[in-house]
């Protein structure tokens, strides 16, 4: 089926573009190709993007946020009143960005005080305990457990570490040897040298085998500083 | 089709103001800044760091470094140098050879491992670069007015020809045939505002 009959130039070009036309009609409109240079523009311009998307991996078709994605039925009455069908939601992988909202909560320092302070009030205590003692540097009556609260939800208590010092933070990392650290939660300790944080974790956390406290210097990169105060094994 | 038109710059207006209003977040570190730039890019973000290391958990992994250094260089962010989808690709490609390199010499899974693996760093960096490129023009596709995407999503990705397009979607030949026009020249005007 060819689509030579389409009145305006427009028309032919996307069946131009996109190999629709038969060979008679592919003759007719490089013929006029040859003659029309603002013709021949168009085509210039739109053909690297034609090829750009044939080159798009299939997954990047499949993970288009739901924006883009409308159900059969919402995708048809999109297409017919260009409108949106569908309002945009989280992807799946939410915990990232509750996460990293945390993260960013704390290091900001806005309103830490009272994540901190709900955290100390709040009395949901199920969940084994991970218990993490001194490592490298830090005092010698450091310590800190994690629990988990929540499905995928942990919470973390430290007592007895030095005030934050300006300019620093500290930071949990779930480890699995050098080549797999990733940061859970940044947190700020205070003169009571007490902090209790709930931190979102991934997924597959229990990939991970240790829980990870490290002095982190603002500005000094997103990764592990290597100064780590506290450490335990997650089992 | 000037009803098509208003939509489109409606929709554009609206996805500026996203970006605006997320460049802000990031630039004062707003707690909301990371969920924002969740929404807006973490899909192609994980699909892209999961086609660069061929493992989807590493790539989450180290899609959230990636957003941590966002948001932590989000100060420093210049939309004048380049436009805030390639500036966090770009970190996600830095952050995605960071672990390629660091796995070179030890790769943990030789069956997910990707081929990238096989070449040296420069090879690696070729094709880092290719899929980056790629995963730029699919986040692109999330700027378009949804029923363009839709049109390019049902022609590229559903191989339907035109024609198939207007019967399933009860579209006028001439309209699929325009707004697909329409839909090519608009991403080609945001690959030309993210060109370096």
């Amino acid at each position: 089926m060819t689509d030579d009959r389409s009145p305006t130039p427009d028309a032919d070009l996307s069946s131009y573009l996109l190999g629709e036309l038969d060979a008679g009609a592919r003759a007719r409109f490089e013929h006029r190709l040859a003659e029309d240079a603002d013709l021949r523009a168009q085509v210039e311009r739109l053909a690297p993007v034609v090829t750009r998307l044939y080159e798009l991996p299939e997954q990047a078709w499949e993970v288009l946020p739901p924006s883009s994605q409308p159900s059969k039925a919402g995708s048809h009455a999109a297409l017919r009143s260009g409108r949106r069908a569908w309002l945009p939601s989280l992807p799946a992988r939410r915990w990232v960005a509750g996460g990293l909202a945390a993260v960013a909560l704390l290091v900001a320092g806005a309103g830490a005080g009272a994540l901190l302070e709900r955290g100390r009030d709040s009395s949901v205590t199920r969940g084994p305990e991970v218990a993490l003692a001194p490592f490298g540097r830090a005092p010698a009556g450091a310590s800190a457990n994690a629990r988990m609260v929540a499905p995928n939800r942990m919470r973390l208590s430290v007592e007895d570490l030095p005030p934050s010092p300006a300019g620093s933070y500290y930071e949990a990392w779930l480890l699995d040897g050098p080549g797999r650290v990733v940061p859970v939660a940044a947190f700020s300790v205070g003169p009571d040298r007490r902090a209790v944080v709930e931190v979102p974790l991934p997924a597959a956390a229990d990939r991970y085998r240790f829980l990870d406290i490290s002095l982190q210097h603002v500005g000094a990169g997103t990764a592990h500083s290597g100064d780590s105060l506290l450490r335990g094994a997650l089992s | 089709m000037l009803h098509d038109v208003d939509d489109a710059r409606a929709q554009s207006r609206r996805a500026q103001r996203r970006d605006r209003r997320l460049i802000r977040a990031l630039r004062r570190q707003d707690p909301s800044a990371i969920a924002q730039l969740q929404e807006r890019h973490g899909a192609m973000l994980l699909g892209y760091l999961t086609g660069v290391l061929g493992d989807r958990a590493t790539a989450e992994d180290v899609l959230q470094v990636t957003l941590t250094e966002v948001w932590q260089r989000g100060p420093g962010y210049d939309p004048a140098r380049a436009s805030l989808l390639t500036w966090v690709m770009m970190i996600a490609r830095s952050r995605a050879l960071d672990q390629l390199r660091r796995r070179v010499p030890e790769p943990h899974d030789p069956e997910t491992a990707t081929t990238l693996l096989d070449r040296d760093a420069s090879g690696a960096g070729t094709e880092v670069d290719a899929l980056l490129d790629r995963w730029q023009v699919a986040a692109l596709l999330t700027q378009l007015p949804t029923a363009e995407a839709e049109l390019l999503r049902l022609r590229f990705y559903r191989g339907l020809t035109q024609r198939e397009i207007a019967a399933r979607t009860g579209l006028p030949l001439g309209t699929v045939k325009m707004r697909m026009v329409q839909a090519l020249d608009r991403l080609r005007t945001l690959l030309d505002e993210e060109a370096p």
